[in-house]
This record gives structure tokens, sequence and C-alpha cells, in this order.
């Protein structure tokens, strides 16, 4: 049991949760991150970052992750490496549970982020990291030469098939209607690439395989009929969702389940504050999460302060 | 023509100027100078994921990364922006400049003390650049005008030239950030002056001293001085902008959460807006999110889709 009362912690360590706590510390707020289990955030599965300003060269994703993590800890950040598993935001301090561990604070800033969405199959469960992936850029290199298939019709389905197209000999992309939802500039691409091809109304019923994934059962939902394909590689891209079930109840929520921002980094309740991609669906950017981190920061400065008097 | 004119070369400006070359689109920014207030700045530590590094070196890689994809930069002051049916143009150093979209980032210039004999004896003991011209106050004795940040950034960075730096505070203490303030106050030849007000800059051709006033007992009292640095943060020159897009009372411009303005198809980012926060971070960040919704702008106008994500690798112009 952790007995005091800290005056800032901060759930999530992605550019938002980082930058926050870098700004944090230096205001010597003495901020408390619990990273989670996963940390780092989405660029630990992002390979070449080519727009984070400062960095012409680009840099790799994890690499500029453990950047933020050091400097955030040089100026007395403490991070910790667990999920939070509950929280209660009725009234300050507000309460935050790791397992059965309580942590008591003044402010919070939640930066979980966001993740990918799944299709939700048990098969798909049990062959996740065993040829059922969600992360072209993590796991593409993998299917060196193979046919495999790309699940889903937006811009990030389009920009995880050309990525593969470096690596595999085929992409078979399946789209659930009879046209794409990827903006045009995509479609043009992936149209114009002879490694890829699209087939349209069509779902993914299961993944076959015991201890690797050896093909997919697809249903042609215009035809009402299905078939088994041999793959060794199913990427699903069907979006991202916020990480804000452990939020629930607590705090103003929108209804695909972002955190609801009021003039930027604030929330409903007063003492909580927000950035990055768990309250912004548009932008998604490693800077403007960082921006948004680093306002949020401010804003929980500010608060203490007043609170202070 | 241009398909957006940034106005602003500091760290809003190129930001917004690579996200939008990533875009495909035809970027030109126009600068006063290169840096912006960042150049006032000699060492940024809280640039997230950057090493320590200068302000103008961190705005000049951001430069020379927006220039890897095409980006177009002229040194040249904006003087007018006119509205013309589905485009603008911008005037600068008399020539003048179309795009189909405007990205606002001039930031602010310095705020003056508002004394008499400031205007006198500017550029002459009285300064506004600390980065400029600390290392012309080698062995001088001087004083600084300022409580926040950027004050204490000067009495630092003042400190390693001048034989004595003071720092002149209305009340007992600075509002800059703690561990700044504690890294000045340990300088030895820095001196907090507090309950103090500068009523007069004196000097004839060069400033001389300050007269003071003690807030405490009243007394009136000169300080000889060999120069004045004036860091009470920046004011929007918003000249370019006025009867354009919407302005608050301090003439910063008024941005909605997506970064636009008043006027659909100009955009705003950084210092020049309303935002209360004025960093290095969150400039690069409206930077972004303002290229972003310029794009989505520019798409719509054409009957296109609009955004879309950028993580993809995108063929650049230069390696």
């Amino acid at each position: 049991m952790d007995m005091d009362t800290h005056k800032l912690i901060i759930i999530g360590s992605g550019p938002a949760g980082l930058t926050a706590a870098l700004y944090a510390a230096r205001a010597n707020l003495e901020p408390l991150v619990i990273a989670g289990l996963t940390f780092g955030g989405q660029l630990m599965i992002t390979t070449d970052v080519e727009n984070y300003p400062g960095f012409p060269e680009g840099i790799q994703g994890p690499d500029l992750m453990q950047k933020m993590i050091a400097q955030a800890e040089q100026f007395g950040a403490k991070i910790i490496y667990e999920d939070v598993t509950k929280v209660d935001f009725s009234k300050p301090p507000f309460q935050i549970w790791v397992d059965t561990n309580l942590y008591s604070t003044k402010s919070v800033i939640l930066a979980t982020g966001a993740s990918n969405i799944w299709l939700g199959l048990p098969s798909e469960e049990k062959l996740r990291g065993k040829g059922v992936s969600a992360c072209a850029t993590c796991d593409g290199f993998f299917f060196k030469d193979k046919e495999i298939i790309v699940v889903g019709g937006g811009d990030a389905a389009m920009e995880e098939a050309l990525y593969l197209t470096k690596f595999v000999k085929k992409v078979t992309i399946l789209n659930r209607s009879d046209k794409l939802r990827a903006s045009k500039i995509m479609q043009d691409r992936v149209f114009a690439h002879p490694k890829i091809t699209i087939e349209y109304n069509k779902v993914v019923e299961e993944f076959l395989g015991d201890e690797k994934l050896i093909g997919v059962k697809i249903r042609d939902i215009k035809q009402a009929r299905a078939e088994e394909r041999a793959t060794e590689g199913a990427f699903i891209a069907i979006g991202h969702k916020p990480n804000t079930e452990v939020f629930q109840g607590q705090i103003d929520l929108d209804q695909k389940g972002y955190i609801v921002p009021i003039d930027q980094t604030k929330t409903n309740i007063p003492g909580v504050f927000v950035a990055g991609d768990v309250r912004d669906y548009h932008y998604r950017q490693a800077v403007t999460a960082a921006g948004m981190g680093c306002m949020a920061a401010l804003d929980a400065e500010k608060y203490l302060g007043a609170d202070q008097g | 023509m241009f398909d957006v004119i940034i106005i602003g070369g500091g760290v809003a400006g190129f930001s917004a100027a690579l996200f939008c070359a990533r875009r495909g689109l035809g970027v030109l920014v126009l600068g006063k100078d290169i840096g912006g207030q960042a150049n006032f700045t000699d060492q940024i530590e809280n640039f997230p994921g950057a090493a320590p590094i200068g302000g103008f070196a961190l705005i000049s890689s951001i430069k020379a990364q927006a220039e890897a994809y095409g980006v177009k930069f002229i040194q040249a002051e904006v003087s007018k922006i006119k509205l013309a049916a589905q485009a603008f143009t911008v005037t600068a150093y008399g020539k003048q400049y179309k795009a189909k979209s405007l990205i606002l980032a001039y930031g602010k210039t310095p705020r003056d003390l508002g004394v008499p004999g400031e205007n006198e004896l500017k550029g002459r003991g009285v300064s506004y650049c600390a980065n400029c011209d600390a290392p012309l106050y080698k062995n001088k004795i001087v004083a600084i005008a300022g409580l926040g940040d950027i004050a204490a950034d000067a009495a630092l960075l003042c400190s390693k030239f001048a034989k004595k730096v003071y720092v002149l505070s209305k009340t007992d203490k600075l509002i800059a950030h703690p561990s700044l303030v504690k890294a000045m106050l340990r300088k030895k030849n820095v001196t907090l002056v507090p309950f103090v007000q500068i009523q007069q800059i004196l000097g004839e051709q060069r400033l001389s001293g300050l007269g003071l006033i003690n807030l405490k007992t009243g007394q009136h009292y000169d300080l000889p001085l060999d120069a004045l640095l004036v860091e009470l943060g920046y004011v929007v020159d918003s000249q370019i902008s006025k009867n354009i897009v919407k302005l608050d009372e301090q003439e910063q411009i008024i941005v909605a959460s997506d970064q636009s303005t008043s006027l659909p198809g100009i955009f705003a980012a950084g210092d020049a807006t309303n935002r209360i926060y004025k960093q290095a971070v969150i400039s690069a960040g409206e930077g972004a999110t303002a290229a972003l919704a310029c794009f989505d702008y520019l798409m719509r106008q054409q009957g296109k889709h609009g955004l879309t994500s950028d993580w993809t690798q995108i063929k650049r112009v230069k390696s």
C-alpha cells in the first residue's frame, strides 16, 4: 500500500503521457507514471517515424519512446510498469488501484491512448502472434515471400497492405462491403500495386490452425457462401479504439468511448486531465499527442497551484 | 499558386510545413527570421525525445526535415494579406505570392516595458533579446526586467558573461519554473532585487541606469547599469490579420480545436493564437494539427475524401 497522496499521477506512457511527465517533473510535481505492462504506446509498434519534428533523419518508434522515458526520468518522474485495474474519481483525492495496491492523488492525467480493434473471434485470439497480427510494421518481416491477407477497407488497411508488399509475395485485402472506405489517394496506390488484390463483400469467419495459422475461412456475404483459403499471415486493420474501459462510469466518454475534452485537456472532473489519442480520433500524431501532454501538465500545475492557495 | 502559404519561420510554421508537405501539398514558408522565439533560448531541454538543443538548432533541424519533402522557404516579412475568390494573395518585401490556403504561425514580438526613456534607448543599452546580446555584456552590470521563464533563462545566460546580474521583481519571487529559479539563484553573480518597480530608464546617448522605486518604503533611487534586458514576454503583432480573421483583445488569433480561424481556408498555430501556453512542443503539435486540418479543407474543397492518418512512408524529394 502506497500511503502518500501524490500531487499528480499520469496513466499511460505514450508521447502524451511521457511529455506530461517531463513537464510535471520539471515543475517539481514529482509525477508518478503508471505506464502499463505494454508501455510506450502505439509508437512501440511503429518502425520509421519520419514526421516527428526535430528528427530530420527519422527515428524508430521504440527509440523515440526510450528517449522520452529517459528524459522524463532524468527530471525526476517515477515510472512503474503496471496496469491500472480500477479508479475512483468521485471526489479528490482520486483513488487509483493497481490490483490491490491503492494510489491516492490530487490530480490525474489520463493518457492511455488507443489500441487496435480485433474481429473478436475465439480463433483470432488463439492465433494472435502465431500468424494473426494487427501490426504490419512489427510482424511484416516474418512473412517474407508469403501470400497473406489484410482485413479492412479504410486507410489503415491500405497502409498495412502497401507496407507489407515490401516483404510478401502477394497481399489479398478482404473488404466487408462492396466499396472501400479509404481515401482516394490510398485506393489509387493500392489499385496500382501489382502485388495487391482486393476482394469485396468478404468477411473472415474463422482463423484455422492450432499452433500457427494455416488458413482462413472466408464468407462471401452476397453469395452466402464460405470457402477455406490457405495462408500463413493475416493482418487485422479495422481501426482503433480508445483505452478507456477502466474509466467507464468515472468520467464523461463519447459514444465511441473517447474521453470528452473540455478546453483542450480538461474533463468534466476538475483535477482530472486528458491528453493524446484517448481523446483525439482525428489527428493521432506523436507530436500532437506530445503537445497535448505538455498542455495537460501545465493545466495540472495550475490546478494544483490554485488548490494550495 | 501554392496549396498553402505558411507565415512564420518558427517551430509551429516548420512543423506545419512538414506535415503539409508529407500530404503532397505545395508549400511556401515566409518568415521574417528563422527560429522565432525559440531563438531566444540557448538550450531547450524540454522538447520531448530530443537531447538538449539550442533553439535555433532545433528549428533548423525541423526546417531541414520540411525541406526534404519539398517545402520552399523565403526569408521575408509579410506586410499584407488579401482575399480574392478561392485564393489568398500575400505581400512580402514587395513581392506577391498566391495560395489556396494559409497557416498563420508568425508568433509574437517582445513586449515593451512602457516607461519613459525606453523608446529613445532601444538598441542603445535596452535590449529584448538575451540570446543576441548577452555575449556583449562581458564584465558589465546588467538588470533583467521580468519574472517568467524567459527572464530566468536570460539571467542564467547573462550570468555567464556579465559581472553582475540584477533581477528586478515587484514581489519577492519569480513566477518562472522552480527548477529555473533554483538554477538562477545558484549563480553567485545573480541577485534578486525584491519589491522594486522601474519608473524610468536613464541616459542620454546610451543607457546609464534605472530610476527605481522601492514598493515597500516608497523610496526612489537610481541603479547605475550598463544594460537592461526587457524579458516581459511577447505580444502579438497581428497587423496583417486584422479585418481578416477574428482576434481576441490581445490581438491573438482565435482558433478552434482544429486550429481553424474564423475564415475558412485560414488556419493558425503557435504563439500567434489565443492558446494560453507557449511551449515549443505545443507549437509543434499545433502546427501538425493545422497542417492536417488544412489538408482536410483543401481535399474537401475539391470534393475529395479528407483526412487520413500519417503513418506511411512518403517518398522524399531530397535524401
